[in-house]
């Protein structure tokens, strides 16, 4: 694969998989302390 | 219907499953590697990732809102913002009634495929098996022809399967339903992008997917192709995002599902074209052409080349062909029941009849008209009335809803109030790409793609079977619109049209 196509698909991989795992990582620690507040309360 | 009474989903993450499941549709699979591949490559993904953020992601904040206020399905949104725009909903539910008798016909093929899979049922010539003997494909779309008994029995059962999860309700129904399919789904396409990019040849096939053409960014059609499958791939603006998110608990988040949504329909999008393209750079260099020979779209790429694809592989092929063609059928039936939600939805509350009801006469119904697209002539058929509703109808209905909405509503409010609640905030920068970006980017895909059709033609198809068929749907759309619409409702109902939304967040 030629150098510019590696890029691509590093960049297409980081911005889609990165960005959604990095909404859903947000989410996962804001229902967590959801769930916290809940039981200490 | 009571919004006490309404169904709730049971956590956040069944809703992001559901709404993720919507998005990824069988376009993901065989619609975006080929768009993507023969428009400019990896150059492609700087419009895509363009669209998506100025108009794919600011829709679904927009239709997340404006559901989550109001909880009411498409109709009963509009129809609560101003009682004269009520229309506008049944509209984009009539556009999922012409959507769904041909989208479950298409999951009915998967089906088979699947089972064909098993011992490579469809021979060494798959476009011949696919076109006559399976399709039993007549020479004109207006020989109808005989119904395809064999195929009768598979399309009553996807029918049944989408009633069945419909009449479970939101959380006992569609969460756990989408529960099963989207690991399911994931996991099958796991399978099947491992054993692309493990054969030979796989490299040339990523280098003609990913390979940049810079200068195609200079092609006005290759943006417009990057706005068209942003648009048609995330299920906005006919009603389905509306109904998901009316089903919302109050203490949610908006601003972060919608790109939760958005970034998962586009990541399977791009590990689709992946899985797709390695596997046709093995079938390339098997055959010894480019890429670009073997490489196709549609319905060709999912049921001929494919299936050729998986006869040519060094082994596992049926578990490959199992992988590929379960994968379109978990991908089909979370779609599928997505927009059945939207119909059902949106009569029984207008009624005030029960959801089982509803779902049992739409599938009754559904399922009967379903028949002519596994007729001989349903191939031509299900292409022009899918190339007829994409083009025109969601595309009309999408530029309706954006320009009704944001002209109707403070967008500075909707935006407060989904910042309100949300794990992050969106700045002004989204009442532009609504206001200004995605209305301009619409009209101009929607003249674009009139103009194409009316100096080109579509498929190569007679002028009166695009009139018959293409013409048919449109009206047929039109009718049920206009009928339903002017229909009296449950007296509930009716009292709560034209109420608008008074902005009063603040003091809460």
């Amino acid at each position: 694969m030629s150098m510019g196509a590696i890029f691509m698909a590093v960049f297409a991989i980081l911005l889609t998989w990165g960005g959604f795992a990095f909404c859903l990582g947000i989410a996962f620690k804001k229902e967590q302390n959801k769930n916290k507040n809940k039981e200490n309360k | 219907m009571d919004s006490k009474t309404r169904g709730q989903w049971g956590s956040r993450y069944g809703f992001i499953l559901a709404a993720i499941g919507s998005a990824i549709g069988l376009g993901n699979l065989w619609r975006f590697p080929y768009v993507a591949a023969s428009n400019g490559g990896g150059a492609f993904l700087i419009p895509y990732f363009f669209a998506l953020l100025s108009a794919g992601i600011p829709i679904l904040i927009l239709e997340f809102s404006v559901a989550h206020i109001i909880k009411k399905g498409a109709p009963g949104c509009f129809g609560h913002l101003n009682k004269h725009a009520r229309w506008i909903g049944w509209f984009q539910a009539a556009i999922s009634c012409g959507i769904i008798v041909y989208y479950i016909a298409i999951v009915a093929w998967t089906i088979h495929y699947f089972i064909f899979s098993f011992n490579l049922s469809w021979g060494s010539d798959t476009e011949a098996f696919f076109f006559n003997d399976f399709l039993h494909v007549s020479n004109s779309p207006l020989s109808i022809g005989g119904i395809n008994t064999g195929m009768l029995v598979t399309l009553i059962l996807v029918w049944a399967i989408n009633c069945f999860v419909i009449i479970g309700g939101i959380k006992g129904g569609i969460e756990i339903a989408n529960k099963i399919f989207m690991p399911l789904l994931i996991i099958c396409l796991l399978i099947i992008t491992f054993t692309g990019i493990t054969l030979p040849g796989a490299s040339a096939g990523l280098e003609y997917f990913f390979k940049p053409n810079f200068q195609a960014l200079t092609d006005p059609s290759v943006w417009i192709a990057a706005y068209g499958q942003i648009f048609y791939s995330l299920s906005v603006c006919f009603g389905i995002m509306i109904t998901y998110a009316s089903y919302l608990p109050e203490d949610t988040d908006i601003v972060n599902n919608g790109f939760i949504t958005g970034l998962g329909n586009c990541s399977f999008s791009i590990m689709a074209g992946i899985a797709i393209f390695s596997a046709l750079g093995y079938m390339a260099m098997q055959q010894g052409v480019s890429v670009e020979e073997v490489s196709a779209g549609g319905i060709g790429l999912a049921f001929v080349v494919f299936p050729a694809v998986i006869n040519a592989l060094p082994g596992m092929n049926s578990l490959t062909g199992v992988a590929f063609f379960l994968c379109l059928t978990f991908a089909g039936l979370s779609s599928s029941i997505s927009i059945l939600e939207v119909i059902t939805s949106s009569l029984s509350e207008k009624f005030d009849v029960s959801r089982k009801c509803v779902t049992i006469i739409v599938s009754i119904i559904g399922c009967i008209i379903s028949m002519i697209f596994i007729s001989d002539a349903g191939l031509y058929i299900l292409d022009i009335v899918d190339h007829f509703i994409n083009t025109y109808a969601i595309a009309l209905a999408g530029l309706i809803e954006i320009i009704f909405l944001t002209h109707v509503l403070k967008l500075d409010k909707i935006r407060h109030y989904a910042n309100m609640r949300s794990d992050y905030t969106i700045g002004r920068w989204w009442n532009i790409t609504l206001k200004y970006v995605t209305p301009i980017l619409l009209s101009i895909m929607f003249i674009f793609n009139i103009f194409i059709d009316f100096t080109q033609g579509y498929g190569g198809y007679s002028l009166k079977a695009l009139l018959v068929y293409g013409g048919g749907v449109l009206v047929l759309i039109a009718v049920f619109a206009i009928i339903f619409d002017n229909i009296k409702g449950a007296a509930d109902y009716e009292e709560s049209l034209g109420q608008g939304i008074t902005y009063d967040w603040e003091d809460k």
